[in-house]
């Protein structure tokens, strides 16, 4: 293609094209706003001539009203009504009246007449016919309803002359056909308007649509109108009409404007067509000059200039880029020979790695083995193998676990009696959700295998063995031998202390100072060494779970009265008064009662024994978040709060140097902590130097418990509402 | 209404036969009882009808009308006159009749109004047995009748309407009779009524009719010849609902007295009118009697006791002339009527007891003429002796030349007691 002949092959097309479907497209819009345009104009005039008939007709309605109402008054006036009486004289004195009247205003007459019951005269303003016996009579005189006629000829109103409570007499008056176009004369500027009846016109504002007008027809040739009825006076219509021509002037001119728009628009158009497709053909022919001229450059490093539209910017980016990436092509070839010989390095690296894990894998006390995602084997060490007596050519890359653990079962290492489950739990070790897990297996041969798994990022898992029969067999021994220590050592440990106890207290008297203060020492380091034996035992009973606990309900306030009596004595040796604080009555907790008599008197006799002489310990029951919680309130030197998680620790003391923590043996508050945790339940400090520490637990709250006939029956403390 | 629902009933009957036979004894027996209704005491009734269907045995009844309001605010006025004509008919058809033939009433309502007026008198022509026609309480009524009533040549007596023109009327002859005040006699009775109470300045309070113009021409005639001079004259119109500006000119022209000429609807409007006035801003209110033809006493009793109002009457059943004829005539009245505890309770005793009188009188014409023959009849009024009447002996009812049977002689002023029964001035109570 030749650059030169494409903006003189593509603009005709594009004209062709585009030109027709355009000019099709805005006569017909064009032809719509025409439509719309005229339609709206019949709309706005039909909505003017409505409003003009409504008006007009409320105004042809309120001047027959006028003259009504007027000939109401009329016919209501007793000098009126009293020539029906006065025979004699109503001739010299009612036309007169009649005369003075104005009933429809200064300039239209009308005749008045005044008949009696049989429509004969009585009296008039005008030498008039007589009435008797009109067809209205019937109406006005034996129903006293008033008598309206409008026709071509005029306006005829009979209204009824009320003598004595009965109709006995009529007011006739008569408007002829000029007198009647005189009072309901109208007009509304340029329009026409016309009054109508059925069958005449009564009045007509333009001679012009009179007669073209066409009585009953909605339409008249040349003209817009509408009609409508006259309020209160059903036979009477009036008509507003305009003459079309001057109706539709202004949508006839916006017409005009309508079309000299759209031929601009044309021209505007195609204008627009022939520089768009000069302006879009022109960087074309450039773009394509440029694109020609690598063929010859072979030069990967230039890019092609635009400064046309967007799209041709984008068309060269592109294009950039894509060389862009071609010359990266090219360099990346000349890299490739290097890359391989990293490679090659690398591979020398990682099989040296490899041999070092193998042989450290190999050399490990513990059997390994690792699964992939697929629960498949991917590596093992012989000690795994043989710790199970697997052959080693059975525990190979790609064996499933299940395999694994049913050859396991084969072999009769499995000790347990469900080799099912022993199976189904190995097999799902890979997706059981926890990360880590320990558990020990017994085997049949008496050995005990720790196995140890850690899940691994991929979805595998490896697995650790540990031959822990003998670790286990030490750990029985030690238990073992501390409880046959602690209760060899209690024995000798109560007669020693109940001898020395004899002794201070009967041969007392006899002893020299030195010896008294030998045996109260001796005294009381064999009680201490009671107390270690006792809660060494009750620590081995927590470590070993052999601790035994009776839960019943148990009066919780009850049992702090207990607590604060049998601590007592104590107390009052420290210098330290015990004081019971009850937020509730009587509730009772699921409890073993000893226990918590235990915990209790533990943490009193702490508080005491950490508080200054002459001050106060109390033990509180209280409810909190609907549970019941003791609390042991003191106010003594206080826990450091670095101090305070270590608190419960085994033979944890806060301060090493302080005598009163050498008088215990540093186990209490971890019994303690352990019994209130079988309580389901946790121990808490709360605490501050210098100024004392709360101790405190809480504990469920049952229902009392149902009493029996012989249960002594108690009070209760308060009455409870 | 039971006549007509009946046989609609019966239709749904199961027994058609019977049904049909039920309809027929309820329509029989409802037409009965609808002929006796229309019998009693021959009220409303054509002549027409009262020839075919009253007399069997050839002999036709006499006829007389009653042309007056029977209907309307003062239908009192009418039922009145129609009482005292009935009771009379009723003695004479009782003593053998007139001339053997029983007299019968046809009843024409004019409504007081001229026009209804001389219709009746037209149709009223148009009976062949008819003597007379008894006129009721409106003078411009009567006054309208006149030409029809000497172009047929027909007897009007007139019991109420005292318009001096209806008699003085220039026909000759002269068929109207009157027994009842002339305004003549009236005027100058009710302004010497004034006079004697020491009201020398009375203002005229006058109906805009030839009543009015009537009473007008009377009283300014008295007042010219007993030489005082009035406070002037006020006109009003029939139905005017506020009659105050006229008697504030009069009182502000000096009235000391009222002269009131009205009927019952404006007379009452007047009273008001009066009433509504400071107590001492109030002037005694002299009326004619045409405020006796309705009941309007009971429509404002406050009003009645606040103003000082006497009016006009010729006869009082309270004070009568013949006790013996009065007693007579109470007698028949409680027992057509209604069951009356006093004779104060009669209502408008002047058009019961004038209308009365007339009939008595009629009958000796018509006996004295010895025919129906109205001309004959009426020249038998003129030529009538001595009757000893209800009213008044009459010595004789009428003369040639003399149509009024009442004078001077005749009146007396009335007030209403308490109760609003019209009692005579001097009588302090009724019975």
């Amino acid at each position: 293609m030749i650059p030169g002949k494409k903006f003189s092959a593509l603009l005709p097309r594009v004209l062709l094209r585009v030109l027709p479907a355009v000019t099709v497209a805005m006569l017909m819009i064009g032809i719509a706003t025409s439509i719309v345009v005229e339609s709206s104009v019949r709309r706005q005039m039909q909505a003017n001539l409505e409003k003009e008939v409504r008006f007009g007709a409320d105004a042809v309605s309120s001047k027959l009203n006028a003259i009504l109402s007027s000939a109401r008054s009329v016919a209501a006036n007793d000098l009126v009504i009293n020539g029906l009486v006065d025979a004699d004289a109503r001739e010299a004195y009612v036309p007169l009246y009649f005369n003075q009247l104005k009933i429809a205003g200064p300039r239209v007459g009308g005749k008045v007449s005044f008949v009696d019951y049989r429509g004969r005269l009585i009296a008039s303003n005008w030498s008039s016919q007589s009435y008797t016996d009109a067809a209205w009579l019937y109406r006005v005189i034996d129903n006293g309803r008033e008598f309206v006629r409008i026709d071509g000829k005029g306006a005829f109103f009979v209204l009824p002359v009320i003598y004595q409570g009965k109709p006995e007499g009529a007011l006739a008056i008569e408007f002829d056909k000029r007198q009647l176009a005189q009072i309901i004369s109208i007009s509304f500027g340029s329009n026409a308007v016309h009054v109508s009846t059925a069958n005449s016109e009564i009045f007509s504002s333009s001679a012009r649509f009179s007669n073209a007008f066409k009585r009953g027809q909605k339409t008249t040739e040349g003209w817009m109108q509408f009609t409508g009825p006259v309020p209160g006076f059903p036979d009477v219509h009036v008509t507003v009409a305009q003459p079309a021509d001057i109706a539709f002037a202004t949508a006839y001119k916006i017409e005009q404007a309508l079309f000299v728009a759209l031929i601009l628009a044309l021209i505007a158009v195609a204008a627009g067509i022939v520089s768009t497709a000069y302006l879009a053909t022109n960087p074309l022919k450039r773009f394509v000059t440029e694109l020609m001229s690598f063929g010859v450059a072979e030069d990967l490093t230039r890019r092609i200039e635009s400064d046309g539209a967007t799209e041709f910017q984008d068309l060269a980016n592109s294009f950039n880029s894509m060389l862009e990436r071609l010359r990266n092509v090219v360099v990346s070839h000349e890299s490739l020979a290097e890359e391989n010989n990293i490679r090659m390095r690398i591979e020398a690296a990682l099989q040296e790695q490899n041999e070092r894990f193998n042989v450290a894998l190999e050399n490990m006390s513990h059997g390994v083995c690792v699964f992939d995602n697929d629960s498949r084997l991917v590596v093992s060490n012989k000690r795994y193998a043989t710790m199970y007596g697997l052959p080693p050519k059975f525990v190979i890359r790609g064996r499933t676990a299940r395999e694994i653990a049913e050859q396991r079962v084969k072999n009769g290492i499995y000790a347990g009696d469900q080799p099912d489950d022993y199976v189904e739990e190995r097999v799902g070790w890979g997706d059981d959700g926890d990360k880590n897990k320990v558990k020990i297996y017994e085997l049949c041969d008496g050995r005990s295998i720790r196995v140890s798994r850690q899940l691994l990022s991929n979805g595998g898992w490896v697995t650790t063995h540990q031959d822990i029969t003998e670790v286990k067999r030490i750990e029985q021994l030690k238990k073992e031998f501390v409880s046959v220590v602690s209760h060899e050592l209690r024995t000798p440990l109560t007669s020693l202390s109940g001898s020395l106890r004899l002794l201070s207290a009967g041969a007392e008297a006899s002893m020299s100072d030195e010896a008294r203060s030998l045996v109260e020492l001796a005294d009381r380091n064999a009680k201490r060494l009671t107390l270690l034996v006792s809660d060494i035992l009750d620590i081995e009973k927590i470590r070993s779970d052999t601790m035994s606990f009776n839960s019943v309900p148990v009066d919780v306030v009850a049992l702090a009265q207990q607590a604060i009596d049998e601590n007592a004595a104590y107390s009052n040796e420290t210098g330290v008064a015990l004081r019971l604080e009850q937020d509730v009555g009587e509730a009772y907790a699921d409890i073993d009662e000893n226990r918590i008599m235990q915990v209790l008197t533990n943490l009193l006799s702490n508080a005491a024994k950490f508080s200054s002489p002459n001050s106060e310990v109390a033990l509180r029951v209280s409810r909190h978040d609907g549970k019941l919680r003791y609390s042991i309130v003191d106010t003594g030197c206080g826990i450091p709060s670095d101090k305070q998680p270590q608190l419960f620790e085994k033979f944890f003391q806060v301060d090493a140097s302080d005598t009163r923590s050498r008088q215990g043996t540093g186990l209490g508050l971890a019994i303690v902590r352990s019994i209130v945790a079988k309580h389901g339940s946790r121990i808490r400090v709360d605490s501050e130097v210098g100024k004392g520490s709360t101790f405190y637990f809480d504990l469920a709250e049952v229902d009392a418990p149902s009493r029996t006939e012989c249960a002594p029956k108690k009070m209760p403390k308060t009455a409870v509402a | 209404m039971i006549a007509l629902r009946l046989p609609l009933n019966c239709l749904r009957a199961p027994n058609m036969v019977a049904g049909l036979l039920f309809c027929f004894a309820v329509l029989v027996l409802a037409g009965g009882a609808g002929a006796w209704a229309g019998n009693a005491l021959a009220s409303e009734t054509e002549a027409a009808d009262a020839q075919s269907v009253g007399h069997t045995d050839g002999e036709k009844k006499i006829l007389i009308g009653l042309d007056a309001a029977l209907s309307g605010n003062l239908k009192q006025s009418g039922e009145a006159i129609e009482r005292g004509i009935l009771i009379a008919i009723e003695e004479i058809n009782s003593a053998g009749g007139v001339l053997g033939r029983e007299l019968e009433l046809v009843n024409k309502d004019n409504r007081g109004v001229p026009a209804r007026g001389q219709d009746n008198i037209e149709e009223l022509a148009g009976l062949h047995d008819l003597v007379a026609v008894v006129g009721g309480l409106h003078t411009p009524v009567a006054l309208a009748q006149l030409e029809a009533i000497h172009r047929h040549k027909i007897i009007y007596l007139g019991p109420w309407a005292a318009g001096t023109p209806i008699v003085e009327n220039g026909y000759e002859p002269n068929f109207v009779f009157r027994v009842s005040a002339r305004d003549e006699y009236a005027g100058g009775y009710l302004i010497e009524q004034a006079l004697a109470r020491g009201l020398r300045k009375p203002g005229l309070l006058l109906w805009r009719t030839g009543w009015g113009r009537s009473n007008h021409k009377a009283m300014s005639a008295a007042m010219r010849q007993l030489e005082i001079n009035g406070a002037g004259v006020e006109w009003f119109n029939t139905g005017q609902r506020d009659i105050s500006v006229e008697i504030d000119r009069l009182i502000e022209a000096g009235a000391d007295s009222l002269m009131l000429v009205a009927n019952a609807p404006e007379g009452l409007t007047a009273i008001r009118n009066m009433a509504a006035r400071p107590a001492e801003k109030r002037i005694p209110i002299i009326s004619h009697w045409g405020i006796t033809g309705a009941d309007i006493f009971s429509k404002d009793p406050h009003a009645f006791q606040a103003v000082d109002l006497t009016f006009l009457q010729t006869y009082s059943f309270l004070a009568p002339t013949s006790v013996s004829k009065a007693e007579k005539l109470f007698k028949a009245y409680c027992a057509h009527f209604w069951a009356c505890g006093s004779m104060a309770e009669i209502m408008s005793p002047v058009g019961t007891a004038h209308a009365y009188d007339l009939i008595h009188i009629l009958s000796r014409a018509i006996e004295a003429a010895g025919t129906t023959d109205r001309e004959k009849v009426q020249s038998a009024l003129e030529r009538l002796g001595r009757y000893e009447g209800l009213v008044r002996a009459y010595d004789p009812p009428f003369t040639q030349t003399r149509h009024d049977a009442l004078d001077v002689t005749d009146f007396r002023i009335c007030r209403f007691d308490d109760a609003g029964h019209i009692i005579p001035v001097n009588s302090t109570a009724t019975q």
